[in-house]
């Protein structure tokens, strides 16, 4: 037996994660029990889940069986856009992971602090307000208020 | 150009990298989620 992450994953947009027991020898997944429980509360009002679960670090899907566990089926492909006929003229890098947009939320209200910063220190060391000392404030300020909220949009908490 | 345009175009050009790699990811798990070929 072997512990595995699994996915349970509603058309409404509801996911539950959870871990559950893999047998390799019966090739099946078993749910915990409180799981099952959840799983078969929701059937009552919820379309039937795409259930999947990470196995050697591979995504593959499970078929739900009669009684309650899941047997391991195909490892789920995740077709590039190419594929998907979704052509760009640029492509810089592979996809962001939920992870590296958490991180880049971050690292851009880093930046929106800095800018603070940058602004509140520029405004009390001048003392003459040219227009280069102006631009440069409202260059700031706009730094301030961009970063923020592109940092807010790539942690919306999806 | 001033410091404040030299970082404020620098910062556009990373926001609107950092932009379009989220929509990329968001678009890729919802492909994952919910793919237009069934499985």
């Amino acid at each position: 037996m072997e512990i595995v992450e699994i996915f349970v994953e509603y058309p409404s947009g509801m996911t539950i994660t959870d871990r559950a027991s893999f047998s390799r020898d019966a090739d099946q997944v078993y749910p915990s029990e409180r799981l099952q429980a959840v799983l078969r509360d929701f059937s009552i009002t919820e379309a039937p889940p795409a259930v999947s679960a990470a196995i050697d670090g591979v995504n593959v899907q499970l078929d739900a069986r009669t009684d309650g566990n899941f047997s391991v089926g195909v490892p789920i492909v995740v077709p590039n856009d190419e594929a998907a006929g979704d052509r760009k003229p640029v492509r810089l890098g592979k996809a962001w992971s939920k992870d590296q947009r958490q991180q880049f939320g971050r690292f851009c209200h880093a930046l929106t602090v800095a800018s603070l910063a940058g602004f509140v220190g520029y405004w009390h060391s001048t003392s003459s307000w040219t227009a280069a000392a102006i631009l440069n404030e409202a260059a700031l300020a706009a730094i301030i208020v961009l970063t923020f909220i592109v940092g807010m949009d790539s942690m919306n908490g999806e | 150009m001033g410091f404040g345009v030299v970082a404020l175009v620098l910062t556009a050009a990373i926001c609107a990298y950092g932009v379009h790699m989220s929509n990329l990811g968001r678009k890729a798990d919802r492909e994952r989620r919910h793919p237009r070929v069934p499985r």
